[in-house]
């Protein structure tokens, strides 16, 4: 799927060749980039590149504790 | 996550110069963390072999997963992928990433489904890294 004609980023020679490179190889994932939540990558890009690296490490953490908790859980 | 798509991985995967003093470095620092081969019961310590050749090293350590990569395909190694990373800095340390294209053209050409599953959230990425440089 394209950006629309009149969205400047839909002109930038490196968005559009990365278009064309999924356009030839993957096209069902130029549909799936209409699909994604933006939200969480704006609010991203707003923040120091570290910062986000170290939530990312939060996160995972956050997530290894949870799957373990699961386990547990089941377990019991 | 550096170039700020908000995606998660589990592993490190680290593309090394395949010189000889570099690999000297490399298993190095394996040897500190406790680099061993992943899911292997013999739980085998690298080698500098292992590192000169164009497969991919699975590892497990004590930081957790680590991939080295000899190269993705023919051309795709260090010295190829130069041209196309970026450089960080933490502090006084430089360390370099494959750029956002590449990546995406890297995780396409993996196809596996996990890559599969990264790549229009990169895409969607990058179009908002131009939208804020004005693009």
């Amino acid at each position: 799927m394209a950006l629309p004609s009149n969205d400047p980023v839909g002109l930038d020679p490196t968005v559009a060749a990365v278009r064309a490179m999924l356009a030839e190889r993957d096209p069902e994932l130029l549909d799936a980039i209409d699909d994604v939540d933006r939200t969480l990558i704006v609010s991203g890009l707003g923040r120091d590149p570290w910062s986000r690296v170290r939530e990312s490490v939060s996160n995972a953490s956050y997530l290894s504790e949870l799957r373990r908790c699961l386990a547990t859980t089941s377990k019991g | 996550m550096r170039h700020g798509a908000p995606i998660v991985t589990n592993d490190l995967d680290i593309v090394h110069r395949r010189d000889p003093e570099n690999i000297a470095r490399l298993l190095g620092v394996l040897d500190a963390i406790d680099a061993v081969k992943r899911a292997d019961s013999h739980r085998l310590r690298p080698t500098a072999s292992w590192f000169l050749g164009r497969g991919h090293i699975l590892l497990d350590t004590s930081a957790g997963p680590l991939d080295l990569l000899c190269e993705f395909e023919p051309g795709q190694d260090y010295d190829g992928l130069t041209s196309r990373s970026v450089v960080v800095r933490q502090g006084d340390r430089e360390i370099r990433i494959v750029d956002l294209p590449t990546l995406i053209e890297l995780k396409t050409k993996a196809g596996r489904p996990k890559d599969r599953l990264a790549v229009p959230i990169l895409v969607a990425t990058l179009e908002e890294q131009t939208r804020r440089r004005g693009g």
